[in-house]
This record gives C-alpha cells, sequence and structure tokens, in this order.
C-alpha cells in the first residue's frame, strides 16, 4: 500500500481538511466563548495540530534516493504473501515511513545548510567534517578498528613474502597514504599521529626484521599537492587518476627489477579527460562522493565540483574487460605477464590503468586474504600485488596460515 | 516505539487522538488499553507476553490477597518472587552467572536473553498495587482491563514515572478532560520532547565521542567536558521522557507526579534525591525503607537501611558493577549526611559563600557518579577519573580531536540552553499571565517543536555508505 500522489485525490482532502476544519473552527469559537477560552491556547493548539499531520499529507513512492544513494524501504505488509504475521512490522513500518514523510529532503537540507552557515572554519557532520576554506570533506577515519600492532603485520608480510617467492611468484605490497595523512593541515578536527607512528613502525621493521620494501609513496603524492594536483577527491577517500598514474609508474618501474618485459605506457595512449564527476565504481561509473553523500551538501554552492584529469587506457581490439565489484579481468593482447591485483576498493581504479601494461590482471577485492592462497596456487600469476589504502593496514593480518 | 520517533508523533499520536476524543467516555479506557498495547508490542511483539503475564500474576495475586486475608502475607511473598524473577532472569541472570564463572572459575556459558523494555518499569508498578493492596491502602481491582491499563499505560510504561497504583486509581476509573489540561499537556510534552531531542541527545553524541576512546587518549579539559556533558545527557533525557509521559497523561485526562525537580541546584545528596527520579525515589522509600525500619530504630539501623536502599536503586539501574558502584557512591554521602545531620543544617540560614560550597560539593558528587554509571567498566571509570583529576598522564601527541570536533555552534547552544534548564529560571514559563507572554511562549513551543521534529528528521538520514574495504 504506497500512496501515489494523485492530483484530484490530494484536492478532495485540502476540500475535506477545509470543511473539517471550518467546523473544528466553528466548534472551538462555540467553546471558547462559552468557556471563556483565551484565543491564543486555541490557536496553539491548532497550530500543533496541523503540525501533526503535514508528514502524512503526502507520501513518496520513489524506489530511490538519489542524495542517499540508495534504495528507499519498501512497505511491508502485517500479513505476509504467505498467510504470516510479520513480527517485524513495526520496525519495517518505521523504516518506511522514515524513508518516505512529507518534506523529508527539505527538512534535511534545511539542516545540513543551517549547520553550514552557523559554523565558521568547519562544520562536521556526524563522520564528515567540512573544511570551508580548504573546500574539501573528510570522514573520520580515525577508529579504533583500524589500529594495528606493527610487528604482527610485518610478520603476517613475510609469511606472505615467503610464500610467493617459494613459488616464484613476484610480489609487491603497496600502501597509499590516507586523506587525513596526505591533507593533515586541512583536516582540521584531528591529527592522525597514532596511524603515521604505527606507520612508519611498520615499514621500519618491515625493512629492518624481514627485508621487506612496503611501497608507501607519501613524499611523491605530498610533492603532487605542492604542485597544485588532486591526490584526493574534495568529496571521496579515493585517489584520483592522476594519483593512480604516478603510482602505477613506480610499481611498474619496481616490478620491472624482476620482470623485465614490463614497461610504463605513456600518457599519450590514455585518454585523458576532465569531468565533474567525483568518484567511480568498479566498471567507471561516475558517482557521489562518499563523503558528500554522508553531509546531504550542495557541491555546486561550497566549490566541491572541481573538474578531475581520468586517465581512460584505450584498450586494444580483442581486449576483453570483465568488470564486477568482488572480481574483475582484463585481457590486453599488448601487456606482459599476468598479474593478481589485491586489496580493497583502490584497486577500481589502479585496474584499469595497469592493466595497460599487463597481459592479464585478474583483480580481487577480498574482505580478507585467507581465500587468495588457493586462487594463487591455481592460476600461477607472474606478479601478485597487494594494494590499499592506509586506513586498511589492519587487514594485513591475514596472511596467517601460509 | 520511542516517543521521539516520527512514528510515534505523525502517526500513532494522531490518530490516538481522533479515536480517543470522538468516542464514548466510556470506551476511553478501552481505546487506551489498546493503544498502549500496540504501543508496548510495536517494536518487540514477543515481549509482550511477558508484561501480559505480569499483569495476571499480579491480579491473581492481589485477588487472592484480598481473599484470603489469613494467608495474605504468602500470597505476597509468592507473586513478589514471580515479578521479581522475571525481572532477575532478564535483567541480572547473566550477570550473576558472569560473577559466579569469575569466583567460582568455572565456564557455564551465558544465556541469550535481550531484555524486554521497560522491564524494570512496570514490574516496579505491579509490585506497588500488590504492596498496597495488602496494606489495605487500595481495593483490589477486580477488573482486570482496568489493571492492565494501570500497568501497561503507555506514557509511562518504558521510562517511568513509576505511578503508584492509588495515585491513579480514581483517575482511571473517573476523570476529566478540560481544554487547560490538553493544552498544557501538549506543552509539556513538546517541552519533554526538546529537552530529550535538542538538549539531551546532542550532550550524547559528545559524551559517547570521548567515553568511545580510551582515558589516555584525550586531554584533561576533554575529560571534564565528556562528564559534564552526560551528567547533561542523562538529566535531559530521563527528565525529558517524564516531561513527555506527564504530559501525555494530562492530554488524556491523567495526572502523574513529578518525576524531577531541578535535581542539579541541590545543596547536599540528601536534597538531590529529593529532586532527581522522584518516582523512584518514594517507591524505595515506601516499600523497601520504611518495611525495613526507616529511621525509627536509632542511627545505626536507619544508616544501614539507607545503604541497603541505595545499593538496591544502583542494581535497579542496570546489571553491572558500575551501577552497584554508583549506587553505593550515593549511598555512602547519604549516610555521611545524615550522620552529620544534614537536614538540620539545611535548615539554618547560611552564608553566600556556604551556600556555593555545599552546591559544589554536591555537583562534585554526582558528576563523578555519572562517570561510574557512563563507562563501560570500573577500570575505564577509574581510569577515566585518573584523567579528570590530571592524575592519568597524557602525551599530547596521543590526543588525537581537537576540542572542535566535540564543540560545534549547536553544540554550544545546547550547551547554553542545558546550563539554563537545569536551574529554575523557565520554571513558570507555561502559566505566565500576560497575553504577550503567552504569545510568546507559545511561538517558542512551536518553534521547539519544529526543530525538534527537524533533528528527529535528520535521524533517519542513512545514506550508502560504499565504504567497504
Amino acid at each position: 500500500m504506497v500512496m501515489g500522489f494523485d492530483k484530484l485525490f490530494f484536492i478532495s482532502v485540502i476540500i475535506l481538511f477545509f470543511l473539517l476544519t471550518y467546523k473544528i473552527v466553528d466548534k472551538v469559537i462555540e467553546f471558547k466563548n462559552s468557556k471563556n477560552i483565551s484565543i491564543t491556547e486555541i490557536l496553539f493548539l491548532c497550530a500543533f495540530c496541523l503540525f501533526l499531520f503535514i508528514p502524512t499529507l503526502y507520501i513518496t513512492d520513489a524506489k530511490e534516493s538519489k542524495s542517499e544513494h540508495r534504495t528507499l524501504a519498501k512497505w511491508e505488509n502485517f500479513i505476509t504473501a504467505d498467510k504470516r504475521i510479520n513480527y517485524k512490522f513495526g520496525k519495517n513500518f518505521d523504516n518506511w515511513f522514515n524513508d518516505r514523510f512529507f518534506l523529508r529532503e527539505n527538512l534535511l537540507r534545511f539542516y545540513y545548510n543551517l549547520k553550514l552557515a552557523l559554523n565558521y572554519k568547519f562544520v562536521l557532520y556526524d563522520n564528515v567534517s567540512y573544511n570551508k576554506k580548504a573546500k574539501m570533506l573528510f570522514y573520520n577515519y580515525f577508529k579504533k578498528d583500524y589500529i594495528y600492532k606493527p610487528e604482527e603485520i610485518a610478520a603476517s608480510l613475510n609469511r606472505f613474502y615467503s610464500f610467493c617467492d617459494k613459488n616464484n611468484i613476484v610480489c609487491r605490497v603497496v600502501i597509499v597514504p590516507q586523506k587525513d595523512i596526505l591533507y593533515e593541515d586541512d583536516c582540521l578536527l584531528y591529527k592522525n599521529n597514532i596511524n603515521r607512528k604505527l606507520l612508519k613502525d611498520l615499514l621500519s621493521i618491515s625493512h629492518k626484521k624481514y627485508g621487506i620494501d612496503i611501497m608507501y609513496p607519501i613524499d611523491d603524492l605530498e610533492q603532487m599537492i605542492d604542485d597544485d594536483e588532486y591526490v584526493h577527491y574534495k568529496t571521496d577517500n579515493h585517489i584520483t587518476d592522476s594519483a593512480v598514474y604516478l603510482i602505477y609508474e613506480k610499481i611498474i618501474k619496481d616490478l620491472k627489477k624482476d620482470l623485465p618485459l614490463l614497461s610504463v605506457v605513456p600518457k599519450k595512449k590514455f585518454e585523458k579527460f576532465k569531468d565533474k564527476d567525483i568518484r567511480y565504481d568498479y566498471n567507471r561509473e561516475f558517482t557521489k562522493g562518499i563523503e558528500s553523500r554522508m553531509s546531504f551538501l550542495d557541491e555546486e554552492k561550497l566549490g566541491l565540483k572541481v573538474k578531475y584529469r581520468y586517465y581512460d587506457y584505450i584498450f586494444p581490439a580483442k581486449s576483453v574487460i570483465k568488470a564486477k565489484k568482488a572480481y574483475s579481468y582484463f585481457k590486453n593482447p599488448d601487456g606482459k605477464y599476468k598479474l593478481f591485483l589485491v586489496g580493497g576498493s583502490y584497486t577500481e581504479s589502479m585496474s584499469y590503468i595497469i592493466a595497460s601494461s599487463f597481459n592479464e590482471v585478474h583483480k580481487y577485492r577480498l574482505p580478507d586474504f585467507k581465500k587468495l592462497r588457493k586462487t594463487i596456487l591455481k592460476e600461477k600469476p607472474d606478479a601478485v600485488v597487494v594494494y590499499m589504502s592506509s586506513v586498511y593496514i589492519n587487514k594485513l593480518k591475514n596472511f596467517k596460515g601460509w | 516505539m520511542l516517543f521521539s520517533s516520527m512514528t510515534f508523533i505523525f502517526i500513532f499520536l494522531p490518530l490516538l487522538f481522533i479515536s480517543y476524543f470522538s468516542v464514548k467516555k466510556e470506551l476511553r479506557n478501552t481505546v487506551l488499553l489498546i493503544a498502549s498495547i500496540i504501543f508496548y508490542a510495536w517494536g518487540e511483539p514477543r515481549y509482550l507476553a511477558i508484561m501480559l503475564l505480569t499483569i495476571v500474576i499480579n491480579y491473581l495475586g492481589a485477588v487472592l490477597i484480598d481473599n484470603y486475608r489469613k494467608a495474605d502475607k504468602l500470597f505476597l511473598i509468592l507473586t513478589v518472587i514471580a515479578d521479581l524473577s522475571f525481572l532477575i532472569y532478564f535483567k541480572y541472570f547473566n550477570f550473576i552467572l558472569t560473577n559466579v564463572n569469575n569466583i567460582f572459575s568455572l565456564n557455564i556459558s551465558a544465556l541469550n536473553v535481550v531484555m524486554p523494555i521497560g522491564i524494570s518499569f512496570y514490574t516496579f508498578q505491579a509490585m506497588s498495587y500488590l504492596i498496597d493492596v495488602y496494606r489495605k491502602e487500595v481495593k483490589v481491582q477486580k477488573d482486570i482491563y482496568k489493571l492492565s491499563l494501570y500497568i501497561c499505560l503507555f506514557p509511562q510504561l518504558v521510562a517511568g514515572p513509576i505511578v503508584k497504583y492509588h495515585d491513579v486509581e480514581e483517575q482511571i476509573n473517573n476523570r476529566e478532560i478540560d481544554f487547560e489540561s490538553i493544552s498544557l499537556g501538549v506543552k509539556r510534552f513538546i517541552i519533554g520532547l526538546s529537552k530529550k531531542v535538542l538538549i539531551a541527545n546532542t550532550m550524547g553524541a559528545i559524551a559517547d565521542k570521548i567515553f568511545i576512546q580510551s582515558p589516555d587518549t584525550f586531554s584533561h579539559l576533554t575529560a571534564w567536558l565528556g562528564a559534564v556533558a552526560y551528567t547533561f545527557q542523562i538529566y535531559f533525557d530521563f527528565s525529558g521522557y517524564s516531561d513527555m509521559a506527564i504530559g501525555l497523561g494530562l492530554i488524556f485526562g491523567f495526572r502523574f507526579m513529578e518525576n524531577f525537580n531541578y535535581p542539579y541546584i541541590s545543596k547536599s545528596i540528601t536534597e538531590f534525591w529529593r529532586r532527581w527520579h522522584i518516582s523512584l525515589s518514594t517507591w524505595f522509600k515506601q516499600y523497601v525503607y520504611i518495611s525495613l525500619g526507616g529511621n525509627r530504630n536509632g542511627l545505626f539501623a536507619t544508616c544501614r537501611n539507607l545503604g541497603i536502599v541505595f545499593l538496591l536503586t544502583g542494581i535497579w539501574h542496570g546489571a553491572s558493577w558500575n551501577f552497584i558502584v554508583w549506587g553505593i557512591w550515593h549511598g555512602f554521602f547519604i549516610i555521611l549526611e545524615k550522620i552529620y545531620n544534614i537536614k538540620e543544617f539545611e535548615k539554618q540560614k547560611h552564608k553566600i559563600q556556604t551556600e556555593v560550597l555545599m552546591h559544589l560539593y554536591c555537583i562534585f558528587v554526582f558528576v563523578i557518579g555519572w562517570i561510574f554509571f557512563r563507562a563501560d567498566n570500573l577500570h575505564y571509570a577509574l581510569k577515566y577519573l585518573a584523567n579528570m583529576f590530571g592524575i592519568l598522564r597524557v602525551c599530547p601527541d596521543d590526543v588525537i580531536f581537537s576540542n572542535w570536533y566535540y564543540l560545534g555552534t549547536f553544540e554550544t547552544i545546547a550547551f547554553v540552553a542545558a546550563i539554563l534548564c537545569s536551574v529554575p529560571i523557565f520554571k513558570n514559563m507555561l502559566f505566565v499571565k500576560s497575553e504577550i507572554a503567552r504569545i510568546g511562549v507559545n511561538v517558542w513551543l512551536l518553534v521547539l517543536f519544529f526543530f525538534s521534529t527537524l533533528f528527529i528528521a535528520v535521524g533517519t538520514y542513512n545514506p550508502f555508505i560504499y565504504f567497504r574495504f
């Protein structure tokens, strides 16, 4: 049962409401005169009662919320299709009504703009902050779950490297600095000293104790920022294609030591374009940034919509691209070697660019790396690159049992 | 269902108002009873059975007590045991089990038990009725529907005030609703809603951000900020809910007792407990303290009885050592004040400096007490207190968040409002005589209602965070 916006029905409701209100007001005046009650009190109660009916005046039947990037809660019957009682009817109803009451979006917009107007340097919305001067959004990356023990991570990585070495697979671990570390001065709410220290310890222990050199291109990316290039999107926690290309170059140059036929594909082989859209999904669908979705702000007015340079490799004929969220496959006849690119959401942008150099790229987005071992033994790639944001270093402890 | 939800305010209430005010007077109790059952069953229908069972047990218990006066004590004990059994099972069983495991080095697995909402409140209400019947202070209610209405009346069902049967007996049978009570009820409801949504929730967000961190990762100032924020959160949350309950009661013709009387202006802990959660403290006074002998058997017995009452008060609040420590903390000061005869001291006139000192002493005690109340465990509470008093060493590099993380403009406004509303500046706001003042108050209340709705609506914002690894 979902009410659509039927104009005739709406007109009928308005007229009936008027007639009812007229009758009520008539009764109220009669009541006031007989009971000698202040008109202020009568008006107050009428206004309150009117308020009570506003959210139910119109219930949207939209399927999705563009601003929240999700489907809206559907109506669930009290008696289900298979004639059972839906014990969660109350919760279902709450979710349905919370998503669909009248003037919901207007209220949300009013709140977020009011908060924006009332705060000076920056505004905090739940877990996202907006720096008014730098015109940048930051997610609160500092969470207890992301804390790790560098010794534990280094030991785990050692197991990964040993496994690869034993199976003649070239491996690398690339950690991309997170937004609040690179843009520390603009992230006014907090200083991520703990993560900086942990990272430093991790790099040091990995190198000194296990001879593992984790790639952590912070200097190059800081230089990019100094050169006025965006490393991270203003409205998202992911890195721009410009940053990805820089890191891609570094990875290929490093891998070339072990895979000599690899080469960096020059920029001219990429179609470069600038667009106002801000992040993309696994199939290069450009969507709203995560942080902006969490803040319900008008990006246009706040100077958050800037143009970024995107790099799209011009794949040769007979290339194969199968892109899905958990797994993507790229076949490029001009490339060399077979690569497993493993990590989190950061692998999306890298997979489209690194596929220019490799013959085959298998991209895996994995909640943990336990299942990866079997796949590697089965597929026998030439190289495995673990590529992720420094936010998720904790995941690297999952090479236990390798 | 929560009072501060879109469904309650904009669906449940309007429908209830229409039904309640359009039926005959004789059917109003039925409408309220059905509405209360729907209200309770809305979120978790399974636990309705526990409440209904409590009603039936207490109904039968009271009838047996009344019909068999020679064995009334036996029936009272059996029924109270039955009531407390539910409470202990759902609320305290796993806590008791954990402690037994720790003491005797056992490994008995905990039960998968979820506490039914409001069980502490309706159990105490039911017991108060039962004990009143036993003491012959009220007549037994032979109409189970009226008794059901008393126990599960939705305004005070989930968060009090704990209404004693003798206070509402007449009102269940016969109550008048007039324009003034409806108007006052609506205003009281709006005030309660604003306290809860605008102040308590905002203070709660500040406190949550601080208490989730380890105490050695924020500054001493932040620790005090968290303590004060929680102090305000718990007061405005609880008193806001009580205001809403009292307001709703007025709308439907019930007059419930006041549950809070500006406790933060108290100058002694004794006074604090005359102002804080009044319905609970009077319940314990009438049914536990007086039953133990009260203050009739000398100072030692009085102190013992007070200690027991406050221990039970702590236990009532939750199944954790924190709450017990909190109860003991307050009990300690109550006993101390009893020994030093605080009541006599209060009656005398004092210099302003003494009054200020007494006030500061009281603030100190209840703010510290709230740390125990809020902390996840005793260890955290002690570490937090150590930070507050500068005993815990905090390395500046370990301090992650700046103070702006906790205090934006809304939060600052809420803080100021919390301070102003903690004192009785606006106590008589609803009873102003002047027409202009009344217009101002009414407009202000409508503005508050709008902003409360705004904040509730914002809580429904739930973007899909494509933020998975």
